[in-house]
């Protein structure tokens, strides 16, 4: 969870580096889908929110990986 | 790498341990020791007498090669701790594909439930143990997994059946499967 204004930004680490750049790590929850395909929509709306932001220009690379596999209920709600 | 770390972690354990009980024995001694010093209380003068032999011929240069090889060893020691301690390790991950856009990849974790799911989901095979190990660099790695055979159905159409449910996965993080039976490790049934 990372203090972002006006409250906390749950499943989002942000770390400073070098240079004044910032790693980004989002924790998301998705259905058992292509890495391909599920990579291609996390970037794709990153790289909107980013040029609406007017940071396009700053925009690094985006790794997406599986860290977790987890069992749900039937009727839980679909994520991304 | 990881058996420094492991090195340090476990010297650092040893080392709070014999610090505490140093501690607590100092702390005793000052409470219950009556008139004697410190020193005397943990026998300092017996220890003094017993190595007094060694240390006046190292005065005396008799034991310049012991006391060589002991100082090299402690130097390399506390460079191979150093190491431990302050080089960072990134954990390995199988990488399905890397490039100008970023890294996909899984940890090892995800990939093993994943592996243990394909190959158990249509039922009739039973994953008793999975084992990966991704590449030290870039795509690839291994990957060991156990079918328990129950129904003492013959080895190698088990295995096929669990290589064939396993391709999808090990055909595109680039893979090697190797899949072993439970009757392989003279277990009938392991779970």
């Amino acid at each position: 969870m990372t203090v972002a204004e006006g409250g906390n930004a749950v499943g989002v680490v942000a770390a400073a580096r070098p240079g004044g750049r910032f790693d980004l790590s989002l924790a998301l929850v998705a259905r058992p889908v292509s890495l391909h395909r599920l990579a291609d929509a996390v970037r794709g709306r990153i790289g909107d929110v980013v040029s609406r932001a007017g940071l396009g220009d700053t925009l690094g690379q985006i790794d997406v990986a599986f860290e977790d596999l987890l069992e749900v209920a039937p009727d839980t709600p679909p994520e991304v | 790498m990881p058996l420094l770390r492991a090195t340090v972690r476990l010297l650092t354990f040893v080392l709070l341990v014999v610090l505490m009980l140093a501690g607590v024995g100092a702390i005793v001694l000052a409470v219950t020791g009556g008139g004697a010093g410190l020193p005397e209380s943990i026998g300092l003068p017996a220890v003094r007498d017993s190595v007094g032999g060694f240390l006046e011929r190292l005065e005396a240069g008799r034991a310049a090669a012991l006391v060589g090889l002991i100082a090299v060893g402690a130097v390399l020691l506390g460079l191979l701790i150093l190491i431990g301690v302050v080089v960072p390790t990134r954990e390995r991950r199988f990488v399905l594909s890397e490039g100008e856009h970023g890294r996909l990849a899984a940890r090892r974790g995800a990939l093993g439930d994943v592996a243990a799911a394909l190959v158990a989901q249509p039922r009739r095979l039973e994953v008793s143990k999975v084992k990966v190990r991704p590449a030290r660099r870039g795509a690839g790695g291994r990957l060991a997994l156990t079918v328990a055979n129950p129904r003492r159905a013959p080895e190698d159409d088990v295995k096929a059946r669990a290589r064939e449910r396993l391709s999808p996965l090990t055909d595109r993080f680039k893979i090697k499967a190797r899949v072993r039976t439970g009757r392989e490790h003279g277990v009938e049934r392991v779970r």
